[in-house]
């Protein structure tokens, strides 16, 4: 008899208590002088022996009943010790097992990880008499604690005892060949066999073939002997800013699978950001099926934040949490190209845009706006456009060729253009620079109004906002623009656009005449926004309006381009990549979820990166400067996850019919010996049911001390 | 008011202890709130004896008038009785260890009760006296019929010493000694003796036609045994011990009870002796009223 928890059996000792509690409660019996001793006397000659009995079986009932208890718990069973090893076929011969460590078999079943059922199996491999036993490990690598195959067990169940799950994927193939050495080092002597022990889903995808004319025989045994293996996991988290949703918005898409064969109705799942849940969700998922959760969290912290998706615990918790870090996100940096500078601030194209994008008036926005003017724009660096992550042409007549296709390169790379119009435009030059980028080619300035508008009759000649894309992100922040002061806005002038029978983008807003006042549209990883209006009061009084500030904030938001910050947890031993932007750090210390800590130094030259490749723990790792700079931000660390391959555990292999095959009957020949023989009679039912038992008897004991009786009577009637 | 008298509060109502002091006033205010008008002596016409003859006068009762008398001497006689002291009423107390159970004690209710009784005859006329008995003989008051020798029984009972062991023959043997001619003897004990010769003694007694009525005074607690966990029990008389658990024996316990206390009173009234069963705990009115309704069941 052999037993799981061998540390439990210390509770027998717990037996010993009901007889010492019998013997203190018998010493501290309550003293009663009472006058009619002998009638007591009397009774209890009568009822000593059957009292005493009584309490005997009571105390022994009650130190069985915690010697079951104490048995279940270590749960017993009978190990196939007493199995006729001559009909053993593991009996002789030599036998090399093979076991999967890798982080699918943290799996637990019926209470059991599928390691611990693993290590089960190959203890009965290694106490099998009068074989040769070897062990191979497929953990984080390969490795074989004794090199060639040996009678003695100890050696090998102290590994196995000592046997981790490791966060890696993938090694069983290489285990299996490093197998096929280490038998060939052994005495060709009975039956050779390799004994593999992993999952169905390691079974499935296939192992190596022995050497041929080699004679030895590969075992693959499903530890979970056929039984389902349900499964959900985040198989994917991909992180990014959103400056749409404000500032210092993340959005964050986590990709959920359900990896059984049935469906799950909302699977709770969370993202939590410095330990506390930010934003619950939910996922409904058929057999199968993936789908993708968005999150959106606003991150006030001003350095990097732990965060992590959590999805609700199932068996194999290890792909059920992806653990990453939020860092603040960069500001928007802003390039506004002046057309028309003024002496009078007032009268300055820009002078409305300047107090809109103020730090008064954008609260939490990070803006970083710079000004050039149209005419210093030719003196200005090369490389003007890709320190900008939006440019703003306002009223600028024409660009140089150059700087045109520079900033249509910047827009197709990602950046954001805003064009706005005004008395400096020329549209015939600005449809020739820029015509491959804007929304429509631009026509003719137009004044608004009627042809019968007069002097007299002004109104007339004003037109005003009209309609409104609502469901477009600019106006999103607006619940009813047509209610807003946008809507009261006065237009004199706008430029007309070309009709065009293939429209590009989306018009946001139009005028009460029809004509676009606001348009929009994305060129490959970019965006450009084109005002039909000036951004200063000369053709409209938009600037002056409530809503033009909102209105600046969100239309830069929208244009801005999206950052390539890399935040997505990479894989267990894959290669990351540390950025060192900041020339002063020469060397990092990086610390790995589990505290160790590793130093890495900067590349001799120019190099910008350090790569770092013993990703070998799950988890969140900071990065921080060896030695310590006081002025310097915290560095952002990186995350490693699992490799999501393995959460389908399944085995499930497809034949030429496109059916599934059973991963049982994908085993190789011979396992079903292995399996009826391994399977240990665990015995803690028994050791229950004879808890349960005792528990009936002493209930029973002790109703009947209770029993039936009554008071003395002959007292007066009517008493 | 000495220590038993406190522990009389409980047993009385409450508006007669806010009434009266000590155990003589409690007991006369019990005989006088309950019995007064109810109590007639079961010897009256007994214990009326003759003594002497007197010549007629109008108003004199004709069935007093002696008709043989009259016939040897052509007179008119009345028979002239005395009408005192005629019935004599013996107490006997029980004051063993075995009485002090209790809160209050078996002791304080039986004295009180006792005291009660006395001040009910000492009121129509009749003689009263004490005996009380522990191992051995207590303090023994003659029979008087003074309506002040109730102070002087209310005395004794107020002060008589609890202790030793249940022993009723003695107390009965000296009564039988001292009683003489007809008298009414009440009992109040627990009957914890082992020596049940005081049985055949009280059944002796009623032979030479004294009435004995034996009041049996026990506590709830002997009658119901509510004790529950393991327990060790000491003997207020003896002081021996015996380690028993109550809940396995209490069935057994009460049928040794029951049967002592069925035994007791089917023996003593084959022999046409009085038996009451007087819980402690029975309001003392209602164990007046008992005792005076007849000779019990």
């Amino acid at each position: 008899m052999n037993f799981l928890a061998p540390a439990m059996l210390v509770g027998l000792l717990a037996a010993a208590i009901p007889p010492i509690l019998h013997l203190i409660h018998r010493r501290k019996a309550n003293l009663v002088v009472f006058p009619a001793l002998t009638f007591i006397r009397r009774a209890n000659k009568k009822t000593a022996r059957r009292f005493r009995m009584r309490q005997l079986l009571l105390m022994l009932c009650r130190s069985l009943l915690l010697l079951a208890l104490a048995f279940s718990m270590s749960r017993p069973y009978l190990s196939t010790d007493a199995l006729d090893t001559q009909a053993d076929p593991l009996a002789s011969g030599t036998s090399v097992v093979v076991i999967d460590a890798t982080w699918p078999m943290a799996y637990v079943l019926d209470g059991e990880s599928l390691l611990d059922r693993a290590r089960l199996m190959a203890q009965r491999v290694f106490d099998g008499s009068g074989s040769l036993s070897a062990l191979v490990v497929a953990g984080s690598k390969v490795e074989v604690p004794m090199a060639e195959p040996t009678a003695d067990a100890a050696p090998l169940r102290a590994h196995l005892d000592a046997l981790k799950v490791s966060p890696h994927l993938g090694t069983v193939p290489d285990a299996v060949s490093r197998a096929f050495e280490v038998i060939s080092g052994a005495p060709a002597v009975g039956r050779r066999r390799i004994i593999v022990l992993t999952t169905p889903a390691v079974i499935a995808a296939g192992l190596p073939s022995p050497p041929a004319g080699s004679g030895l025989e590969v075992v693959a045994v499903d530890v979970s002997r056929g039984a389902p293996l349900p499964n959900r996991a985040i198989t994917q988290v991909d992180i990014r800013p959103a400056p749409e949703a404000g500032a210092g918005a993340w959005r964050v898409d986590a990709r959920v699978s359900n990896l059984s064969d049935e469906p799950v109705d909302r699977l709770p799942l969370s993202l939590e950001v410095d330990g506390q849940i930010a934003v619950r969700g939910f996922a409904s998922l058929g057999p199968g099926a993936s789908v993708k959760k968005t999150f959106i969290f606003p991150l006030k912290a001003n350095q990097p934040t732990p965060a992590a998706v959590v999805l609700d615990g199932d068996a194999l918790s290890t792909d059920d949490t992806r653990a990453f870090w939020l860092v603040p996100t960069p500001e928007t940096r802003v390039l506004a190209i002046n057309g028309d500078p003024r002496p009078t601030p007032q009268r300055d194209e820009l002078f409305y845009l300047e107090r809109a994008l103020s730090t008064e008036a954008a609260g939490s926005a990070r803006v970083r706006l710079t000004i050039v003017t149209a005419d210093t724009l030719s003196r200005a660096p090369p490389d003007l456009f890709e320190r900008a992550d939006v440019v703003i042409l306002a009223n600028v007549s024409e660009l140089e060729v150059e700087r045109a296709n520079a900033l249509v390169s910047f827009v197709q790379g990602g950046g954001g253009l805003l064009v706005t119009m005004g008395d400096e435009v020329r549209p015939t030059l600005m449809n020739q620079r820029l015509g491959a980028v804007l929304p429509r080619a631009l026509r003719e300035t137009r004044a608004a109004g009627d042809a019968a508008a007069s002097d007299e009759g002004r109104d007339r000649m004003l037109a005003t906002l009209h309609t409104f894309d609502r469901a477009h992100p600019i106006l999103r922040p607006f619940p009813q623009p047509n209610r807003s002061s946008l809507a009261r806005v006065s237009v004199s002038k706008y430029m007309l656009l070309d009709p065009t029978p293939t429209p590009q983008g989306e018009v946001v807003m139009s005028l009460d005449d029809g004509a676009p006042f606001l348009l929009t549209r994305g060129v490959e990883r970019g965006r450009v926004a084109l005002l039909c209006g000036s951004i200063d009061r000369d053709w409209n009084d938009l600037p002056i309006r409530p809503d033009f500030v909102p209105l600046m904030h969100h239309l830069l938001r929208y244009l801005t381009r999206t950052s390539t910050l890399e935040l997505s947890p990479s894989l267990v031993g894959q290669p990351v990549v540390i950025g060192l932007d900041e020339p002063r750090v020469t060397r990092v210390a990086i610390r790995a979820p589990d505290g160790q800590v590793l130093f890495r130094d900067r590349p001799v030259g120019d190099a910008s990166t350090v790569s770092f490749d013993e990703t070998f723990a799950v988890g969140l790792y900071t990065v921080e400067p060896d030695p310590p700079l006081a002025t310097l931000p915290a560095l952002p660390g990186f995350s490693v996850a699992v490799d999501p391959s393995g959460a389908d555990l399944r085995g499930r292999r497809f034949g030429s019919d496109g059916r599934p095959v059973d991963p049982e009957a994908a085993q190789t020949a011979g396992t079903a010996e292995l399996l009826t023989p391994e399977s240990p009679t665990e015995l803690w039912h028994a050791a229950l049911l004879g808890l349960f038992l005792f528990l009936a008897v002493e209930a029973g004991l002790l109703f009947t001390r209770r029993g039936t009786s009554t008071v003395v009577t002959g007292r007066p009637a009517g008493d | 008011m000495n220590g038993r008298g406190k522990a009389l509060r409980s047993v009385v109502s409450s508006e007669l202890l806010a009434q009266v002091g000590g155990l003589g006033h409690r007991a006369r205010q019990l005989a006088e709130g309950l019995v007064n008008g109810q109590h007639r002596s079961p010897h009256r016409g007994a214990s009326v004896e003759f003594a002497q003859h007197r010549e007629y006068s109008p108003g004199d009762e004709m069935r007093h008038l002696d008709w043989k008398a009259y016939a040897r001497s052509d007179k008119y006689l009345v028979k002239q009785f005395e009408d005192e002291t005629n019935l004599r009423c013996f107490l006997l107390v029980d004051a063993s260890g075995s009485m002090s159970y209790g809160q209050p004690s078996k002791l304080d209710y039986a004295a009180t009760l006792a005291a009660a009784m006395a001040y009910a005859l000492l009121k129509q006329g009749d003689a009263v006296g004490l005996l009380t008995f522990g191992s051995s003989m207590g303090t023994y008051v003659p029979p008087r019929a003074r309506p002040d020798h109730f102070w002087n029984l209310v005395s004794v009972l107020e002060r008589e010493p609890v202790g030793g062991t249940t022993n009723l023959r003695r107390p009965l043997e000296h009564l039988a000694e001292v009683a003489g001619r007809r008298a009414l003897i009440l009992i109040f004990s627990d009957a914890f003796d082992e020596d049940e010769q005081f049985i055949s003694l009280a059944r002796q007694l009623r032979k030479r036609r004294h009435d004995v009525v034996f009041h049996h005074v026990l506590h709830p607690d002997e009658l119901g045994f509510p004790f529950r966990d393991l327990t060790l029990f000491e003997d207020l008389e003896t002081s021996d011990r015996e380690l028993a658990d109550p809940r396995g024996m209490r069935e057994a316990y009460l049928k040794e009870m029951q049967g002592f206390c069925d035994g007791l009173r089917s023996r003593l009234r084959e022999g046409d002796v009085g038996y009451h069963l007087l819980p402690s705990d029975l309001p003392a009115e209602r164990a007046m009223r008992q005792m005076l309704s007849g000779p019990g069941s």
